[in-house]
Formats: C-alpha cells, structure tokens, sequence
C-alpha cells in the first residue's frame, strides 16, 4: 500500500537517515502508510497500488510541458487527452507566437499551392488562435494570408507583427 | 554518522519529507532548493525543514540530483567536461518510469529547482510526442472525460487540423 512501482529507485547509500534525539523527540520518522494516504488523497487501484495521475500536475506544470510539442502534437493529438489538456492546450499563452511556416513547406513547391482550400485552411487556423490569445498574440510566422485573416488579426491584435512574405503568392486564378 | 566534526565543519540541514522521513543535506545542495534558500538565509531552518509535497522516495531522488548537480558544478573541471557530465547523469536521471516523473516534475516545481523542473518537463513532453492519444491516456493514467459528443465536436472544431 501507498508504495511506488517496483522500478522506483531506492534512495542512494550516501542519503543516511538521521535520528538523533533531537528529532526522535517530534515523532517525525516513519508515519503509518495510512497517514500518508490520507494526506496525499492519491487514487488506488484495487489491488490497492497507489496511482499518480496528470490531476497532481499544476497547471503551469502542464502548459510548459505541453507549450514544448509541436503545434500539430498539440492539436492532433494533446488536445483530445481530456478536458483540462484542452484548457491548456488553448491557453492565451500558448498562442502568443504563431509559426505557420511548415505548413507552408510542404506545399510551396506545387504550383498554384494557393487553392481556395489552402487559404480556408490558413484562415481558419489563424481565427482559431486569434481566438484563443484573446488578443496576446503578438507574432505570425508564414508565408501569407488571406486579407480576410490580415484584418482579423489587425483588428484583434493590437500587439501583432507580422514575418510574411507576400511576394510569394501564387495565385489561384 | 561520522565524526561530529565533520558536521560542525560543513552547514548541514535537515529535509523533512511528507511520509516523516528526515535526510541530512548540505548547504550547497539545499540552496538549489529555491523554496528553501529564503528560509536558510534567514536562519529559520531549525530544526528541520518540512516539505509537505514530497514523498522520502522522490526526495531522496531530488536530493541526488541536487547533489550532484553541486559535486559537479564545484569539482574544479573544465565547464565543457562538467556540461558532459551533467548531460549524461541527467539522461540516466530521467531513465525511470512515467510516474515517478511526474511526481519529480511535481516536486520540482513545488521546491523550485529550475533545472530539474526543465529536465522534467522536457522529457515527459518527448514521452507524449509521437504518441497516439490512447497511448498517451494509459501511459499517464489519464481519465478520458469527453463524451462521444463533445469529442467529435472538438474535433469538427478542429477539423481542419485534422486533415
């Protein structure tokens, strides 16, 4: 009971406990199992194996966890996990920077890569994550957008700058 | 225990953790301890320093790295060599199982050791990485709280990312 799984390191040989009188007298070394499981509030399996959950991380632990994947880890993948990684995962600080770049490099080789699909694309995630900074977002990396977006995000994001490069459309017409 | 002396010689405090279990440390590990330094400094560590966060297995696991972290740092070795070092002992640090991770994760955090805390979140975010979200709900022993309908409205939200 209240024990990790068996691969839980054993605390090195150089950690001594200590157990002068001095401490002996606060009746402080070794609590019952049952004190710690009252305090700690884990959860247990049936067979009475204390089980670590996400729920124990914070939320500043989880948003730096989860601002370290990729932008198509986060949306494809984190977001649908459960509810509070949803939370995290649209969190204004996540969105301040937008780096829409790779999504450029794997179609900019085609010709007319800018179909009418492509910029809704664009667009929707630009107004996703407009959405989400409620208006922190102060960067969008790409190669370009729509007017339709470049208004949205004028009129939503008084801290914005832009690193487009326009004079690569093509055009779909 | 070795000779008082010792102790008289070099500061040590005491850690105590949340299952009651005290670990003697010294200074130059417990100053990584943010959460601790404030207390050290004023002299209001006696006689121990209770941590109600932490369990004596992920302490003594804190303590470890902490320690060193500090060997290491004050070993008198070229900055390039101690860096090697410390790279290889923290790949060996993180080779435990998903739940002690997010409980050192946890703990770093709550003590404020900067460098565990990224160490720890860098590798859990490589462990979620690649990973299917089924794979990533056992592993971490994540309950899946969306119904079928808000599921599939979170993905039609997002459908375009999902094409």
């Amino acid at each position: 009971m209240g024990q990790f799984k068996s691969s839980c390191k054993t605390p090195p040989q150089h950690l001594k406990l200590v157990a002068s009188n001095e401490i002996n007298q606060f009746n402080c070394i070794h609590r019952t199992n049952s004190t710690i499981e009252d305090e700690n509030q884990g959860n247990f399996t049936d067979s009475g194996e204390l089980v670590h959950n996400w729920a124990e991380l914070t939320r500043e632990c989880l948003i730096n966890i989860l601002s370290r994947l990729s932008l198509e880890d986060r949306w494809m993948g984190a977001m649908l996990v459960c509810k509070a990684w949803l939370q995290v995962c649209i969190d204004p600080c996540l969105s301040s920077v937008f780096d829409l770049a790779t999504h450029f490099d794997s179609v900019t080789d085609l010709p007319r890569f800018w179909t009418p699909e492509f910029e809704s694309r664009i667009d929707n995630m630009i107004g996703s994550v407009v959405g989400w900074s409620g208006g922190s977002l102060t960067e969008i990396r790409g190669r370009d957008c729509s007017d339709r977006s470049l208004s949205l995000v004028a009129r939503r994001c008084p801290y914005i700058k832009f690193t487009l490069s326009r004079v690569v459309l093509v055009s779909p017409t | 225990m070795s000779s008082s002396t010792e102790l008289t010689e070099k500061k040590v405090f005491l850690l105590k953790s949340l299952d009651g279990v005290i670990f003697e440390v010294e200074e130059s590990v417990a100053v990584q301890l943010e959460v601790i330094r404030e207390l050290i400094e004023g002299d209001c560590a006696r006689p121990f320093i209770s941590l109600y966060n932490v369990t004596s297995e992920i302490l003594a696991l804190v303590i470890e790295y902490c320690k060193h972290h500090a060997e290491t740092c004050s070993g008198g070795t070229s900055a390039t060599i101690a860096d090697e070092d410390l790279k290889t002992f923290d790949n060996e640090f993180m080779n435990v199982d998903e739940n002690i991770l997010l409980e050192l994760c946890s703990a770093a955090d709550y003590l404020d050791i900067k460098s565990l805390f990224e160490l720890t979140c860098r590798t859990l975010a490589s462990l979620i990485k690649d990973r299917t979200i089924i794979e990533v709900r056992k592993m971490f022993n994540v309950e899946n709280d969306f119904s079928v309908v808000e599921e599939k409205a979170v993905r039609k939200e997002f459908a375009w990312a999902f094409k």
